[in-house]
């Protein structure tokens, strides 16, 4: 395949993840940044897997601007009005979710990739995205809970 | 009696969250991106972010210009110094900034930022560099040596791809600590404050290059001196903060533990969480803290893997029981889950999602599992060794190894790959009990110890075992301290012994020595 194909099948997917990662503000910057520095090393229609490999590349420089920035989404990263649905505080839950469980909880929720496919493109093990999908549900359902007793 | 929210509607939860992120994130153009490459068209609400990528583009045309066919420049007298060898105009939007340190042993050029991480450097062109007395030439003429701080137009790229694509020599593998450069905008000048000195100097020990980033932190103290060292797999620096350098404990620290970012110290059973160590901590005690006159107060603090939750024990003390809390301390706002009260004595080894898990070897061995609404979820005869993500691996009263679930049941026999005694991996590194170390997948660590008399000081084998029963060793122990943890994308163990680290892939098990990086007199305390 070729690049351009490439870019043209993956761009948006990679973006919208990117959304889910860093905020829908730096989204594009993450995807151009990735793209930009992956043509520079290798020509894509090389890989094997050039769209699993660059969603990996997009969780990791996703992760290197938090390491750098050390910031944690939160409302005000979402551009627009506040959404009506879902409530506020189980939005905020959501984007406070660490990384690695936001990318887990995106990929099988949003993508319907299974387990192991979600663990092929993180590059983590599959034990892991059980973990990191099991601590975000209990985060979750804590939060959901305290809303419906709330009611 | 409250209502649980079903397991659907979790999932239609996050579907509807997803949807709103993606709804509120503007897509690329449809734009093909070639060597030539224009960008996709940005955001007019967001310029900044706009001009960064118009930016990125142009300085990407740039090195599209020499691409595969310039020749590679030869570095100067420093073999760490690079230059952009011409100016096809345009370049980044950020600002490069740091202290300049230019390494003789090396040669390297770095900028390090406040964090301590240090930066190979792209210099804008005709810069050029001198080796005796060492320091970098700008085009005014001016002279920039170690200490300074410069600043100037351009952003941080990966190391490679930066050199390659300006047909530059690679940067020497001892220049690229942290996986980017910082590189300048081949126009751009910079802004010089001779003389700051290093910043960074006051709390730094050492630097070391960790294979890639890994979100991973060793933190070891010194427990007399309150001063507390944080190894970070990140950055690859170690930094040491002492008493002014953070919000120390007024007393000497009892102990630490971490993970997700956070850092807890405790002393005299008072816990100072911080995130990171140099913020404000928030401080606090048990909401039943146990004080005996004579007696400094005993506390272990263990991080739930939530990273929210943290559990505190108090130990139990004469004829009183032990005192289990549940805590929560996300967004710095302590609120208080449970409290719960264990007859005998007991100590943690680790936490899971269902609760923690505690151990007792008075009358028998005995280990326990606690949930966090303080019930007692099970028990069974034994010690437990190591908490995984999905059970607990428990040495029986016979010697023998099992792993569990995560309520000590099903037990699957594990086979000795060798000869030895099965022991626990997370201490002491100091003459007392050490906190269980992070808690990290559905394999377990373990070691074989030689001598059984030493207890786990020993010389041994560290074994990694699977949730079927499978044992395999990865790494030989030498007698002395010695502990292992998982980093937290369970690619990685880290080993430590006295103060030399080591990173073993679970993939390959290929051992990556980095050096002595525990300083002198702290003790590591926590992984995670």
């Amino acid at each position: 395949m070729k690049e351009a194909e490439i870019w043209l099948n993956c761009k948006d997917d990679l973006t919208r993840y990117a959304g889910v990662l860093v905020g829908p503000s730096d989204a594009e910057d993450v995807v151009s940044t990735v793209f930009l520095r992956v043509l520079d090393r290798r020509r894509l229609d090389d890989l094997e897997d050039a769209r699993r490999y660059l969603f990996r590349a997009v969780l990791n420089e996703s992760k290197t601007r938090r390491s750098r920035g050390r910031t944690v989404l939160g409302l005000a990263d979402i551009p627009g009005p506040p959404p009506a649905d879902p409530e506020p505080e189980v939005l905020e839950a959501v984007l406070a979710l660490p990384l690695g469980q936001r990318a887990a909880d995106f990929l099988v929720y949003w993508k319907d990739l299974s387990v192991a496919e979600t663990a092929t493109v993180m590059g983590v093990r599959p034990g892991t995205v059980k973990r990191y999908l099991h601590l975000a549900r209990t985060k979750l359902e804590g939060v959901l809970n305290e809303h419906v007793n709330a009611d | 009696m409250s209502t649980s929210m079903p397991t659907d509607d979790v999932a239609a939860t996050f579907r509807r969250s997803f949807q709103v992120l993606v709804d509120r994130t503007e897509l690329p153009s449809s734009q093909v991106p070639t060597y030539g490459l224009s960008r996709p068209p940005s955001r007019p609400r967001y310029g900044w972010a706009l001009a960064a990528g118009l930016a990125v583009v142009l300085l990407f045309m740039g090195i599209g210009l020499v691409r595969n066919d310039a020749p590679p420049v030869q570095s100067s007298q420093l073999a760490g110094f690079r230059a952009h060898p011409s100016d096809p105009g345009g370049g980044m939007d950020a600002i490069v900034s740091g202290i300049v340190e230019i390494d003789q042993e090396t040669d390297c050029v770095w900028l390090s930022d406040p964090s301590g991480a240090r930066y190979p450097v792209i210099w804008p062109v005709g810069t050029t560099a001198q080796s005796n007395p060492p320091g970098i030439v700008l085009t005014s003429g001016q002279v920039v040596v170690t200490g300074d701080r410069v600043e100037g137009g351009g952003g941080y790229i990966d190391a490679a791809a930066s050199t390659d694509g300006l047909g530059l020599e690679p940067f020497p593998a001892a220049c690229v600590q942290v996986g980017d450069a910082a590189s300048f905008n081949p126009g751009s000048s910079i802004t010089v404050t001779p003389g700051e000195g290093l910043e960074v100097d006051e709390t730094l020990v050492t630097r070391f290059s960790p294979p890639q980033p890994i979100g991973l932190q060793l933190i070891a103290v010194n427990p007399n001196g309150r001063s507390v060292a944080v190894v970070d797999f990140v950055t690859g620096t170690v930094h040491q903060y002492d008493p002014g350098q953070y919000q120390a404990p007024t007393d000497a620290i009892d102990g630490a533990s971490g993970g997700n970012g956070f850092t807890h110290l405790w002393a005299s059973g008072t816990i100072s969480s911080y995130w990171p160590i140099d913020s404000d901590p928030l401080v606090y005690q048990p909401e039943s803290l146990r004080e005996v006159q004579g007696i400094a107060p005993t506390l272990e603090v263990l991080p739930a893997p939530d990273g929210d939750h943290t559990w505190l024990i108090q130990p139990h003390f004469d004829d009183q029981p032990t005192l289990v809390e549940l805590v929560n301390v996300v967004g710095f706002e302590l609120s208080r889950v449970m409290t719960t009260e264990i007859d005998g004595s007991w100590h943690p080894v680790g936490t899971n999602v269902d609760g923690i898990v505690l151990i007792s070897d008075e009358p028998d061995l005995r280990t326990l599992v606690v949930g966090t609404d303080g019930s007692v979820l099970a028990e069974t005869p034994g010690t437990a060794l190591s908490v995984g993500w999905e059970g607990v691996v428990v040495k029986r009263p016979d010697g023998s190894l099992v792993v569990t679930n995560t309520q000590l049941g099903d037990p699957v026999e594990v086979d000795k790959p060798s000869e030895g005694e099965w022991a626990s991996v997370g201490g002491p590194m100091i003459p007392a009990t050490s906190p269980p170390m992070r808690t990290g997948t559905t394999d377990y660590l373990v070691q074989l110890i030689d001598e059984p008399g030493k207890g786990v000081i020993s010389s041994g084998e560290l074994i990694l075992v699977g949730p079927s029963g499978s044992a395999r060793p990865i790494y030989e122990f030498a007698e002395g301290s010695h502990m292992a943890s998982w980093s937290p994308a369970d690619f990685w163990v880290v080993v430590v012994e006295d103060a030399s680290v080591a990173l073993i892939s679970t993939s390959d098990d290929s051992l990556t020595p980095l050096g002595e990086l525990i300083p002198e007199s702290h003790y590591v305390l926590s992984a995670g």
